[in-house]
């Protein structure tokens, strides 16, 4: 495995070079993220793993450009990236739909304000809640739909722009165990027909066994990545695949493995 | 109308009724089973007047919120605004929610842009400074260009508003704004939506379970009991601005105790508790 690629085979789309972050608290510098270098090949899926104080949503917001790194570039499609455009859709686990829109309005958002006309709109809208496995509530409103669909509706919206990365922050911990499988099984849907390349920050580990091709374990003090991880798992999981599988089960004791130095109340946190 | 004005605490001295609500009722099915959540409803709202509603949990307030914002629609009875019967949502009613509706890809500034984006209002310049009015007005101009990530609660709650504010809705519908935050801001933005209130002339219409917060701005207080009824209206003439030095005279705070108390009787009347329990 070559060190700088950590395991990407594939054309990379998104390069983490050097990129380290330091926050200011109160006076004192503080470094939650510690030269993470990554690469995410074209179509790939990768999950960033670890414990609370990682910096595992500060990597996924630093590449969104929602906060700028101390040292170190984002480079995506071969451009240094500077704050955040339409390019890299966002789902974060507060779904932040419009509450007076309804379904179909909020997925057109993103086209609307780039001035698409409305039947085109419309399409694309309707097309993409296809996708996420939303027909017939176009015209309902927000609050009329379950949490797990609102969630479906945010992954729609960032899909409507034809992203070229779509980002994922813990986006189903606010869900009950049914429907946060129910939402792992759709994302894996939809990724298989869209091939969007995806980067989702999570603290489970089943979770990212279950979705990823590569695992960014992370570690903390100072928040950092300590391995990367091909998943070799066979696909399409959402069929076949069980939790209890002893290639499964391996994977998991692999990563957990990576936590010995954790105490036990920290590990409890990712599994 | 002159009779059911006298029922309802009266309206504003010599205020049309900018939204009257004639035998609203509302029924949701449950387990095949019909639930009146909102029963036979009657209310004048005034041109400019601050409505809070009050209620235990059930008692239907947020339901008769969403009747008037134009989300649900009722099951018998008729709701209107300007005399036009309300039949969905509309520019003229702006509703701001308990949870935030911020776009967490755009800074504080290009979310409260958002709404006049959408208006087809495409003069870059005039929008920005439209904006920026209202998040002065929301006091959060120190952000103007965070994220929603980077925001507290509180922030965030004044984000919101100015988001909806921007697009000068004559009528604001709020439901439980302010919950969930800590008593120190929940103050400051009280004192900063009777000031917007005063600056605006909208009519507010404010759904809470708190009585304080309920006694401080309002200019009346419904009271929503279990069955889903308006059982009562309290006119409150407790004298503006209702915050600083005013607020700790004698007179002030016996009277602001008194009309809490008999709210309080009648909100426990309508919930069948104990005052311990509200």
């Amino acid at each position: 495995m070559n060190m700088t690629n950590n395991g990407n085979s594939r054309k990379p789309l998104l390069e983490l070079q050097g990129v380290s972050k330091v926050f200011n608290k109160e006076g004192k510098d503080f470094l939650a993220l510690e030269n993470v270098e990554l690469s995410v090949g074209e179509g790939e899926f990768v999950c960033i793993l670890g414990p609370t104080g990682c910096g595992k949503s500060v990597t996924l917001q630093i590449v969104a450009g929602l906060i700028e790194q101390t040292s170190g570039s984002v480079i995506l499609d071969g451009t240094e990236e500077h704050g955040p455009g339409p390019h890299k859709g966002m789902v974060f686990q507060e779904y932040a739909l419009l509450p007076w829109r309804n379904v179909i309005e909020n997925v057109e958002i993103g086209l609307e304000l780039k001035h698409v006309p409305g039947n085109e709109r419309h399409r694309i809208a309707k097309e993409q809640l296809a996708t996420v496995g939303l027909s017939g509530v176009e015209h309902q409103r927000v609050h009329e739909i379950s949490v797990g669909m609102r969630q479906r509706v945010a992954i729609a919206r960032a899909l409507a722009n034809s992203p070229r990365i779509l980002l994922m922050d813990e986006p189903f911990e606010a869900l009950d165990a049914l429907t946060k499988e129910e939402m792992q099984i759709q994302i894996l849907k939809v990724w298989e027909a869209t091939r969007t390349t995806i980067l989702f920050v999570t603290h489970d580990v089943d979770e990212a066994i279950f979705l990823s091709d590569r695992i960014c374990v992370m570690d903390i003090n100072p928040g950092r990545l300590k391995k990367v991880l091909v998943n070799h798992l066979p696909r399409p999981r959402h069929e076949c695949m069980s939790r209890t599988d002893r290639e499964f089960n391996e994977m998991r004791d692999e990563i957990i493995g990576l936590y010995s130095s954790l105490k036990d109340e920290e590990l409890d946190l990712i599994i | 109308m002159t009779e059911g004005r006298n029922n309802n605490g009266g309206i504003g001295a010599d205020a049309e009724a900018l939204i009257s609500i004639k035998g609203v009722s509302k029924n949701f099915k449950k387990n095949g089973r019909d639930i009146t959540v909102v029963n036979d409803c009657n209310l004048d709202i005034g041109e400019n007047e601050f409505l809070v509603i009050v209620g235990p949990t059930g008692s239907g307030k947020s339901t008769l919120l969403k009747m008037i914002a134009g989300f649900e629609a009722p099951t018998t009875g008729e709701l209107r605004v300007g005399g036009e019967i309300i039949k969905g949502p509309g520019a003229d009613r702006g509703m701001s929610f308990q949870e935030y509706a911020l776009l967490p890809w755009r800074t504080v500034l290009k979310n409260v842009e958002l709404g006049l984006e959408f208006k087809g209002g495409k003069n870059e310049a005039e929008n920005r400074e439209l904006a920026m009015k209202y998040i002065d007005m929301v006091g959060l101009s120190y952000a103007v260009n965070k994220y929603p990530a980077e925001l507290s609660g509180g922030m965030k709650r004044r984000a919101s508003l100015a988001m909806i504010l921007v697009t000068k809705p004559k009528i604001l519908l709020m439901d439980g704004p302010f919950n969930a935050l800590d008593s120190k801001t929940k103050m400051t933005l009280h004192t900063e939506i009777s000031r917007i209130w005063e600056h605006e002339h909208n009519t507010i219409i404010f759904v809470t379970s708190e009585l304080d917060e309920a006694v401080k701005l309002s200019d009346r207080i419904a009271v929503m009991n279990k069955a889903g009824r308006v059982s009562k209206i309290f006119k409150n003439s407790l004298p503006r601005p209702r915050m600083g030095r005013a607020v700790l005279e004698t007179d002030f705070h016996n009277r602001f105790i008194k009309l809490r108390e008999e709210v309080l009787n009648e909100v426990k009347a309508g919930a069948g508790l104990a005052a311990c329990e509200y």
